[in-house]
């Protein structure tokens, strides 16, 4: 898998985007950001398929924070297609949604999320779950940048 | 129908009996006739006989033997009632006499000639007496037979006639039986149709009440969590640009958004319980309570409370419902208590009107009785928002829980006295629950 520092974040509200890069940069993680605003745009990135033909496919993401409610196809499907493509399925992928419904955090962890976090309304819990992103999938799989 | 079916029997044996009451009368009278005839042949062989041994007598003019012969002849033979002798010019010979019997005589005569123009008239008359004694003797074994005949026919028509009655009714029963049961086969097949029907309505509107709590869970928190975090992202960034007063405001905001995030989680905690489906195991409630407790004291590690829990408390219920249960009370009894210098929280079991319960008792501020009907309602608060933060959805949540275990739950609390909530919870099986 090719080193990259790049993270790919799957969210379809631009309010949960503006928040979530301004908590990544407020712990310090000056990582690269890649939005993709439906499931279809993300598996392109991934892929190199469709407006992303040409990528080069083995720049993987370091990690995908993947919103579970997204437009077109959904995150839970998204995850299955991560999984099943021998190219992505290492990938780290950490479900990062709105939905508390213990059938999600089931049916992610089933098909593969590494981890789970739930977005609180409490901005604060955001901070610190990013936090703990930052720390677990980027400063041990040694590639954090600025911190 | 049933009248005719009920009475043709005894009409039949009515004629049969008749029938056989013709034929005994015939046969007797047939049987009668033929004696007599016999008798009557008989009797007139004999006066033939006589008449030729007078014959005899009277061509020799043995006239003494004659009268001798009838002497003899009617003393010897007991039915013999009257003999008699008139010669054709009158002369009377000897005769003979039997007093008179009851029966019907016969009467048969015959003339005697004898030597040259003599001629003579004799005159049996025979009794009918032996005939009339076996005649009768006949007539009582055929009545006899005919009544003994009869009556076995008569028992035997009343058995059959019972029998029929009862196998009648046996398979009116029978009948009445197979057509219930068809009927409630019948019963059963709609009311399972029905219940069919019924369990898929439930179903969609399950699914939808799932759709929809889905909906809430993700796009009623994502505005608040805009709210929220922008408000939080001016604080932060543009501190310098706002005055105390504006900052206050901001923090309004974002307390306002909190609130609503804690009361839609509360409300989605409370559709869960209403939706999930009960998956029963033994449980150790002290386990339960103790992990509650220990997440309660890490969120507010400044409190000292005096906690009692009785050990090994084992149910039959539903761990995540029960967690629910026991942290929406003891984490009220941890709010409660919270202006108590010496705060005590007790988990314990006891028999209140005959029933083994547990019960959560706090020494907090406690609350009316007589708002204790308000208590369990969603939305419904005893304190103000300044006093103690709150949702009013959680003791709702814990009601569904104890409902939805078949169980019950009752509170005694007065003002500044603490509360005490009692609840029953299935008891385990394996493990005694004392």
């Amino acid at each position: 898998m090719a080193k990259s520092t790049t993270i790919l974040l799957i969210e379809d509200n631009p309010d949960d985007e503006a928040l979530t890069v301004r908590a990544l940069k407020k712990n310090n993680i000056a990582n690269e950001i890649v939005v993709a605003r439906d499931g279809q745009e993300a598996l392109d990135y991934l892929f190199g398929e469709g407006p992303f033909t040409g990528r080069d496919t083995t720049q993987l993401p370091q990690v995908v924070l993947l919103d579970l409610k997204l437009p077109k196809i959904d995150g839970l499907e998204v995850l299955k297609q991560i999984r099943t493509n021998p190219l992505t399925q290492h990938l780290p992928v950490v479900v990062l949604t709105s939905s508390n419904e213990e059938q999600d955090i089931v049916t992610s962890y089933s098909l593969g999320a590494n981890s789970y976090v739930r977005k609180p309304v409490d901005f604060a819990q955001f901070l610190d779950a990013a936090h703990h992103l930052g720390l677990y999938w980027l400063v041990l799989n040694e590639v954090s940048r600025g911190r | 129908m049933w009248r005719l079916r009920s009475t043709l029997p005894w009409l039949l044996l009515t004629i049969i009996l008749l029938l056989l009451l013709l034929s005994a009368v015939l046969f007797v009278r047939y049987q009668w006739q033929q004696e007599f005839q016999i008798k009557q042949r008989s009797s007139e062989r004999e006066l033939q006989l006589l008449a030729s041994l007078i014959r005899n007598d009277l061509q020799t003019g043995n006239y003494q033997h004659v009268d001798k012969l009838i002497d003899d002849w009617g003393s010897n033979n007991i039915d013999i009632r009257k003999m008699q002798l008139t010669a054709a010019n009158g002369y009377q010979f000897n005769k003979f006499e039997r007093p008179a019997s009851t029966s019907d005589p016969i009467a048969s005569t015959a003339i005697i000639n004898y030597g040259y123009r003599g001629e003579a008239r004799l005159e049996l008359i025979k009794d009918f007496i032996g005939v009339q004694v076996r005649h009768r003797y006949l007539s009582w074994q055929i009545g006899i037979m005919y009544t003994v005949v009869a009556s076995l026919l008569t028992a035997l028509t009343c058995a059959l006639i019972r029998y029929q009655k009862k196998s009648a009714a046996l398979l009116r029963q029978v009948e009445r039986r197979l057509l219930a049961e068809a009927e409630l086969q019948s019963h059963n097949d709609s009311l399972e149709e029905a219940v069919a029907s019924r369990t898929a309505q439930l179903a969609s509107i399950n699914s939808e009440l799932e759709a929809f709590s889905y909906s809430v869970s993700h796009d009623l928190r994502a505005p608040l969590r805009a709210i929220d975090g922008f408000s939080m992202a001016l604080l932060e960034d543009c501190s310098q640009a706002l005055d105390q007063t504006c900052r206050d405001y901001l923090n309004r905001v974002r307390n306002g958004a909190q609130k609503m995030g804690h009361l839609i989680d509360d409300l989605l905690q409370l559709s869960r319980v209403t939706r999930s489906e009960l998956q029963l195991k033994e449980t150790n409630l002290s386990l339960v309570a103790e992990t509650v407790i220990k997440e309660l004291r890490q969120s507010d590690p400044v409190r000292t409370i005096n906690i009692s829990i009785t050990p090994n408390l084992w149910v039959r219920g539903d761990p995540t419902l029960l967690e629910i249960l026991l942290s929406n009370l003891l984490g009220n009894a941890w709010k409660f208590t919270r202006q108590r210098p010496d705060a005590t929280i007790e988990l314990g079991t006891l028999i209140k009107d005959n029933k083994a319960c547990f019960f959560i008792r706090d020494n907090g501020v406690g609350f009316d009785m007589k708002y204790s009907a308000k208590l369990f309602t969603a939305f419904q608060r005893l304190h103000s928002i300044e006093q103690f933060e709150g949702t009013g959805i959680g003791l709702a949540t814990v009601q569904r829980v104890i409902r939805k275990h078949g169980c019950s739950i009752w509170v005694d609390a007065s003002i500044d006295a603490g509360a005490t909530f009692y609840f029953t919870l299935p008891s385990s099986d394996t493990r005694q629950a004392m």
